[in-house]
C-alpha cells in the first residue's frame, strides 16, 4: 500500500460544509443562538429525535457538548434543584415502614428579582423564602451561579470534554469534565488532576449530577444530584417566596449553662421535657444541662434565644480543672430537645427537620435521629443505630411512666438501616487518569543545596525536590512527624517572598514540594509559582516560644542557596537571640516591674555574663540591648516602660532593627 | 489594521471556511483522532481567527489559518482522554474509528512529521504554507516530509 492510500484510508475525504453563521455567532458577531429547551418533552426517545431534527444550525451534526449547552438554555434566570447525595430514612413507628428521605433545595435566582429558596425534606416543604434583589441575595446565590456559569462557560468555550459514559442511579449518562487543574500533592510528589464533572442524561443532555474528582475518581458522597439546572429567559421563574421567612445570613449558636436536677428537669420546657429515665441501657444519666439555641441577624442585634435541654447518658472524663467533659469514646446517648425550632436546630442535611411528623423518626448515616414527641423537638445521637432506635421508642415526658414495649422488630429495622448505609447515589463510569511526575527525569538542575543529610534541588520554577532519606538521625529525633517546607527570596528590608508551604512526612522521602502561593482570579483558585532563584529553603518551625537555642538560634534545617540567603539566616538567628534575650531572665523581671511604673534597672543587672556578646544600656524608663550578627550588621531592641519600643514594632526580623 | 482591512480579512476567512471546510476537518480529524472533537477544533479555530483577525500581519492567510487549526486540533488531542470520547449514537462513528493498524503506523511518527504529512496530503499545501502552519522553515518541511515518507514506507513494507 502506498502512503497516499494509507492516509486516504486513515481519514477518508468528506463533504461536510461547516456552519459559518455559528462561527460568527460564537465569535460575537451576531445574536446568540436561540434556546431549544422548549423542545424537551418527557419521553426521552422523542426528545432525542426532536432535538436532532429541530437542530437549528443545519448542515452539521451537533456534538454532545452542543446539545448539553442547548439543553441548559441561555437566559439570565438560574433555576437549580439539587439533592444532597447522602440520604437517610424515615421510620414510621406505627407501621414499621422505612422510607428513604432526601433533603432537596430548589433555587430561582434573578439578579433583578432576588433569590427564591425552597428547602424540602422528602415531600415536605420545610423552608420557603424570598431574598429580595441585592448583595445578600447575590451572595446566597453565589454557589448556584458559579455552578451554572462554569458549566455553561465551559461548554461554550470548548473547555468541556466528554470523558466517559456511565450511569447515575441506573440512568444512562455521559460524563462531561467542565473544569480541571493539575495540582501537586507533595505527599507523593506527583501532580494530580482535580476536576469538576457534570453527568448529562444520554437522551436529553440535561445535567443530572455533579461531582468533584481527583485523578478521575470521585469519593462516595462527593457529589450532588442535579434534579434541575437550567437558565430561563427574563421574566420566567417562581419568585413567590415570603421575605419574612428568610433565615439566610442568620448568626446562630448554642450555649450550655446550668446543671439541672431531675426535679428541675420536670419543670422546664413547660413541663414537657423528655428523658429516658435515670439510666438507659446501662448508661447512667451523667449530665443534664440547660441549653440555649441563639440566633441573630447582625452582630449588633440582641440574640433571640430558644431554651432547650441537653441530656447525656454515658460516662464523663475525670474532673480536670473544674470541668468534666463527656467521654464519647465509650457508649453514649445524647438527647437535645426544645419546644421551638430555631434557624439552625433541628436541621438535617441543611434543611430544617422541624417538619418531621409525630410518631416517626428520621435517621441518617451518622447515627443521629430526629423526632417530635408531644410537640417537643428531639435529636438523639449515638454511635449505635440500634441504641438510637431503642432511645426513640423509650422516650417519655419526665415524670411519666415508661412507655409499653414496642411490637416493632427493632433488630430487623436496625439491620435494614445498616444495610442502607451509606445512602449514596449510585454512580458508574468515569475516566481515571494516572498522576504525573512533577519533575521529569533528567531535567536540568537550576539550583541545589543541602545540609545535615537533607538535599534540595530546584529543577523548574516553583518546584523543589526534597530528599530527606539520609537525614541525620539526631536531627530527625527532634522534628515533628510532618515537616513543612518553604523556599524564599529575600526582598529589601528583610521581607521574605515565600513560595508555598507543603507538608511532607519526616520519615525519609524524596518528593517534590511546590513553591507556590494560591492566587484568586475570577473567583478561581490558581497556584502561582514563586520565581527562582531562591535564596534559601528551610523547614517551617515554631516561632517565638518555640525558638530553639539548641540550634544556635537558627532553624533546625536551613538550606542556603545564595550568599544573600546565608546572610539572611545568620542575621535572623542574631535577631532571634536578641529578642529571646530581652524576654527572659532579669530582663523579663525588669519588664514586669517597669510596666508597673518602675525605672529600668542598671545595665549591669540586666546583662548576662554568659552572653557577653550582647550589650545592654539603661536609662530612665527604657533599656536597650544590642548584638552584632556574624555578617557585621548590628541589631537593637529597645524596651520602653516594659514594652517593645515603637521603633521595633512591625519589623520582620523578630521585632529587631 | 483598519476596519476595512479587517472586513476584507473576514471575507477571506469566510471564503476559506466555505471552500475548504471539509479539508480543515479532515486534517483536524487526523490530528485529533476523533471526528466530533475535530469539528469542535475547527469551529474553535475559526472563532478564534475571526476574533483575532487583526493579529494577522499579512503573508499567507491560508498558512495563518492552518496554524490556528492545527494548534486547536493539537489542544484537543492534548486532552489525554480523547480516546475515551463517546461517539454519538447518531454521530459519525465511522470516521472516528479508522483502521487501528494504520493509525498505529502513523501515530508512530514524530509529531512534526505527522502534521507535515497531513497538511501535504490532505490539504495539498505547498511547502511554504506548511512551514507557516508548523512554524518551521520551508527547507525543514521538505526534509521532514522526506523522513515521514521513508519511515512510513519502511513500516508498510515490514507489515507485508
Amino acid at each position: 500500500m502506498s502512503v497516499e492510500r494509507l492516509l486516504d484510508r486513515l481519514v477518508p475525504p468528506g463533504e461536510e460544509r461547516g456552519d459559518w453563521e455559528r462561527v460568527l455567532a460564537d465569535a460575537g458577531r451576531s445574536p446568540r443562538r436561540p434556546r431549544v429547551r422548549a423542545l424537551a418533552v418527557p419521553a426521552a426517545a422523542a426528545v432525542t429525535a426532536i432535538a436532532v431534527l429541530a437542530w437549528p444550525f443545519g448542515g452539521e451534526t451537533p456534538t454532545v457538548l452542543d446539545r448539553a449547552l442547548a439543553a441548559m438554555g441561555e437566559g439570565p434566570v438560574i433555576h437549580v434543584v439539587t439533592r444532597g447525595e447522602w440520604g437517610g430514612t424515615q421510620i414510621d413507628f406505627g407501621s414499621g415502614d422505612l422510607t428513604p428521605q432526601y433533603a432537596e433545595t430548589e433555587v430561582w435566582y434573578d439578579p433583578s428579582r432576588g433569590l427564591h429558596y425552597v428547602g424540602r425534606l422528602g415531600d415536605r416543604v420545610v423552608t420557603d423564602h424570598l431574598q429580595p434583589a441585592g448583595p445578600a441575595a447575590d451572595r446566597s446565590a453565589e454557589q448556584y451561579v458559579a455552578l451554572a456559569n462554569r458549566y455553561r462557560d465551559a461548554l461554550r468555550a470548548g473547555r468541556a470534554r466528554v470523558v466517559a459514559e456511565g450511569r447515575v442511579e441506573g440512568r444512562a449518562v455521559l460524563w462531561i469534565r467542565i473544569r480541571s487543574q493539575w495540582l501537586p500533592d507533595s505527599g507523593d510528589g506527583k501532580n494530580h488532576l482535580f476536576a469538576e464533572e457534570v453527568a448529562v442524561d444520554r437522551d436529553t443532555y440535561e445535567p443530572v449530577y455533579t461531582r468533584s474528582t481527583r485523578d478521575g475518581r470521585a469519593p462516595p458522597g462527593g457529589g450532588s444530584l442535579l434534579l434541575e439546572l437550567e437558565r430561563l429567559t427574563a421574566g420566567e421563574g417562581d419568585f413567590s417566596g415570603d421575605p419574612r421567612q428568610d433565615s439566610s445570613g442568620v448568626y446562630s449558636g448554642s450555649e450550655l449553662s446550668e446543671n439541672l436536677s431531675p426535679r428541675r428537669l420536670a419543670q422546664v420546657l413547660g413541663g414537657r421535657a423528655v428523658w429516658l429515665g435515670e439510666s438507659f441501657a446501662g448508661l447512667p444519666l451523667a449530665e443534664t444541662r440547660r441549653i440555649t439555641f441563639k440566633q441573630r441577624r447582625r452582630p449588633s442585634d440582641p440574640w433571640q434565644t430558644t431554651n432547650g435541654v441537653s441530656l447525656f447518658y454515658g460516662s464523663l472524663h475525670p474532673r480536670r480543672g473544674g470541668i468534666r467533659l463527656r467521654d464519647d469514646s465509650r457508649p453514649f446517648v445524647q438527647l437535645l430537645q426544645a419546644t421551638e425550632a430555631s434557624a439552625r436546630w433541628p436541621t438535617w442535611r441543611g434543611v430544617s427537620a422541624a417538619g418531621i411528623p409525630e410518631g416517626s423518626l428520621l435517621v441518617d448515616a451518622t447515627g443521629t435521629g430526629f423526632l417530635r414527641h408531644e410537640g417537643v423537638y428531639v435529636s438523639i445521637s449515638s454511635r449505635s443505630m440500634r441504641r438510637v432506635l431503642d432511645a426513640a421508642v423509650a422516650l417519655r415526658t419526665v415524670g411519666a411512666p415508661a412507655p409499653p414495649r414496642t411490637s416493632l422488630d427493632l433488630d430487623r429495622i436496625a439491620k435494614d438501616l445498616e444495610a442502607r448505609r451509606p445512602h449514596v447515589v449510585r454512580t458508574e463510569g468515569g475516566a481515571p487518569v494516572a498522576p504525573r511526575a512533577i519533575v521529569k527525569r533528567g531535567k536540568r538542575v537550576l539550583q541545589r543545596g543541602g545540609t545535615r543529610g537533607v538535599t534540595i534541588r530546584i529543577h523548574v520554577p516553583g518546584v523543589a525536590v526534597v530528599d530527606t532519606r539520609r537525614m541525620e538521625p539526631s536531627l530527625k529525633q527532634r522534628l515533628p512527624e510532618t515537616l513543612v517546607w518553604h523556599c524564599f527570596r529575600v526582598l529589601p528590608d528583610d521581607v521574605l517572598q515565600t513560595g508555598g508551604i507543603a507538608p511532607i512526612p519526616r520519615s525519609g522521602v524524596k518528593t517534590a514540594v511546590v513553591l507556590a502561593s494560591p492566587s484568586f482570579r475570577n473567583r478561581q483558585r490558581r497556584l502561582q509559582p514563586l520565581r527562582p532563584p531562591y535564596d534559601g529553603c528551610e523547614l517551617g518551625t515554631g516561632y517565638g516560644r518555640n525558638w530553639l537555642p539548641r540550634f544556635d538560634w537558627h532553624g533546625p534545617l536551613e538550606i542556603t542557596l545564595t550568599e544573600r540567603g546565608r546572610r539572611y539566616f545568620d542575621e535572623r538567628a542574631a535577631a532571634r537571640e536578641l529578642a529571646h534575650f530581652v524576654r527572659n531572665g532579669a530582663r523579663r523581671q525588669a519588664r514586669i516591674r517597669m510596666r508597673a511604673g518602675a525605672a529600668a534597672p542598671p545595665a549591669a543587672q540586666l546583662a548576662d555574663p554568659s552572653r557577653a556578646d550582647i550589650d545592654v544600656t539603661s536609662s530612665g524608663a527604657r533599656f536597650r540591648a544590642s548584638l552584632t550578627a556574624p555578617t557585621g550588621r548590628r541589631f537593637y531592641i529597645e524596651i520602653v516602660r516594659g514594652r517593645i519600643g515603637q521603633k521595633n514594632v512591625g519589623l520582620p526580623l523578630a521585632f529587631v532593627h | 489594521m483598519s476596519r476595512a482591512e479587517r472586513d476584507a480579512v473576514l471575507d477571506e476567512i469566510e471564503a476559506m471556511y466555505r471552500e475548504r471546510y471539509a479539508v480543515f476537518l479532515r486534517v483536524a480529524t487526523a490530528v485529533v483522532g476523533d471526528a466530533d472533537l475535530a469539528r469542535d477544533a475547527v469551529h474553535d479555530a475559526f472563532v478564534r481567527a475571526v476574533r483575532h483577525r487583526r493579529q494577522f500581519r499579512g503573508g499567507s492567510l491560508e498558512g495563518w489559518l492552518w496554524r490556528i487549526v492545527v494548534n486547536a486540533a493539537r489542544r484537543r488531542r492534548a486532552d489525554r482522554f480523547w480516546r475515551r470520547h463517546v461517539p454519538l449514537v447518531e454521530g459519525t462513528a465511522a470516521a472516528s474509528s479508522p483502521n487501528g493498524d494504520l493509525r498505529a503506523l502513523v501515530a508512530a511518527l514524530p509529531e512534526r512529521q505527522r502534521l507535515a504529512l497531513f497538511l501535504r496530503y490532505y490539504a495539498d499545501l505547498d511547502y511554504r504554507s506548511i512551514a507557516e502552519a508548523l512554524g518551521v522553515r520551508p527547507g525543514t518541511v521538505a526534509a521532514t516530509l522526506h523522513q515521514a515518507h521513508a519511515s512510513l514506507k519502511r513500516s508498510l513494507e515490514a507489515e507485508r
